[in-house]
């Protein structure tokens, strides 16, 4: 895993390493969902943890769940909601 | 335990059903309203206690309400998800034991989902939406999909009966939720006995066919009883109650090393079980819920 380049990411990655240790050497590429380091129920308590960074409420009605399957789109989301400085 | 005990079990369990069967539509009477000066939930089992991070009186009573209509919320989405699942098995070949009392188990059940819904639906604007993960949930064999779904009941259970035992008591409370605590918590005691049993005799059978898969449930199972510790944190509580920073609030009271100490007790007797009966290798322990 690459280092996070700001508290929102180092958040992020801290979560996945708690999932799951092999996020540690997943490429930010990586589709997190297919290598098992988010599922079913990690999944809710991530959102969540998207929100507080992202600063609202995040509607799956309208925001796809592809956002948050690599680390890339997941830096990108963020940087979009206005939390980060993309790497 | 054999054969011959568990069928012995089974018949006294639902000979207990039939003697102790009450009509849930009459058996409480509903007051006009609940005040909202009241506790509606002793602040020992608040979400917050022992946090220090919201302490103002008014705030941890409205907290106190939202809290108590999430409990019941994820008692309403438990209990569907569990007579759906008991509904599939039901009156099928691998489930012929035990059709008898998963008739009272079902319509117990029921009864149970009418009256938490019922109070919220009176006192406040109803029911929490469930927490629904967009992913679609794993899927292990069949054999060890009826471990996981029997775990799930009882981890739920198990989490409900903590505070239905000891809020059916406690006279800080209204009468009225004083009630539905101790009408459940009765129930219950016979539905976590049967599901004790039923769980380690389906871990048995799944083990025999497929030992390969052991591990994985066991991971399964302990974050499973993760994300129900963290299902009582409701973000959308925090906010009805009016808390400043709710999702920053939520996520620091989670990681509290008091409440990392409560979690450990709630779970401590279903933990105790899944070792004492070899379904996990190690406890479920603590540091799960603050990840």
């Amino acid at each position: 895993m690459s280092a996070p380049d700001s508290e929102a990411m180092e958040a992020v990655t801290d979560f996945l390493r708690k999932c799951n240790p092999s996020a540690d050497s997943v490429d930010w590429d990586c589709d997190l969902i297919d290598a098992r380091i988010l599922d079913s129920l990690t999944f809710v308590e991530f959102l969540l943890l998207m929100e507080e960074f992202s600063g609202g409420p995040i509607d799956l009605g309208t925001t796809d769940v592809a956002n948050f399957r690599t680390l890339n789109r997941i830096s990108a989301f963020l940087t979009k909601a206005g939390t980060h400085e993309q790497p | 335990m054999e054969d011959s005990d568990f069928g012995s079990m089974l018949a006294r369990l639902s000979e207990k059903s039939r003697n102790e069967y009450y009509n849930p539509y009459t058996k409480f009477s509903w007051p006009d309203s609940v005040s909202e000066d009241a506790w509606w939930m002793n602040p020992e089992y608040l979400t917050v206690h022992g946090t220090g991070l919201v302490e103002d009186e008014r705030t941890l009573k409205a907290l106190a309400r939202y809290e108590t209509v999430n409990f019941f919320s994820l008692h309403v989405h438990g209990i569907r998800e569990l007579m759906i699942e008991v509904a599939k098995r039901i009156h099928t070949p691998d489930f012929a034991d035990y059709n008898e009392y998963l008739h009272h188990f079902i319509g117990e059940e029921n009864a149970h989902m009418w009256f938490f819904a019922e109070f919220c639906y009176r006192y406040t604007g109803g029911i929490y939406p469930e927490a629904a993960s967009p992913l679609r949930r794993e899927g292990h064999g069949d054999l060890w999909d009826d471990v996981v779904v029997f775990s799930r009941i009882l981890i739920f259970e198990e989490i409900f009966d903590y505070f239905n035992s000891r809020m059916g008591k406690d006279q800080l409370i209204p009468d009225i939720l004083r009630e539905i605590h101790a009408a459940h918590h009765h129930d219950e005691s016979r539905h976590v006995a049967f599901g004790k049993q039923l769980v380690k005799r389906l871990h048995q059978r799944a083990c025999a066919a497929d030992p390969e898969r052991r591990d994985e449930i066991e991971k399964y199972i302990k974050d499973y009883m993760t994300y129900s510790v963290r299902s009582l944190y409701n973000p959308q509580a925090f906010r009805d109650a009016g808390v400043d920073k709710p999702l920053e609030v939520r996520r620091k009271a989670m990681q509290h090393p008091v409440r990392e100490a409560f979690h450990v007790r709630v779970m401590a007797r279903v933990d105790r079980f899944f070792v004492a009966s070899g379904i996990f290798g190690t406890p479920w322990g603590e540091g799960h819920v603050s990840a």
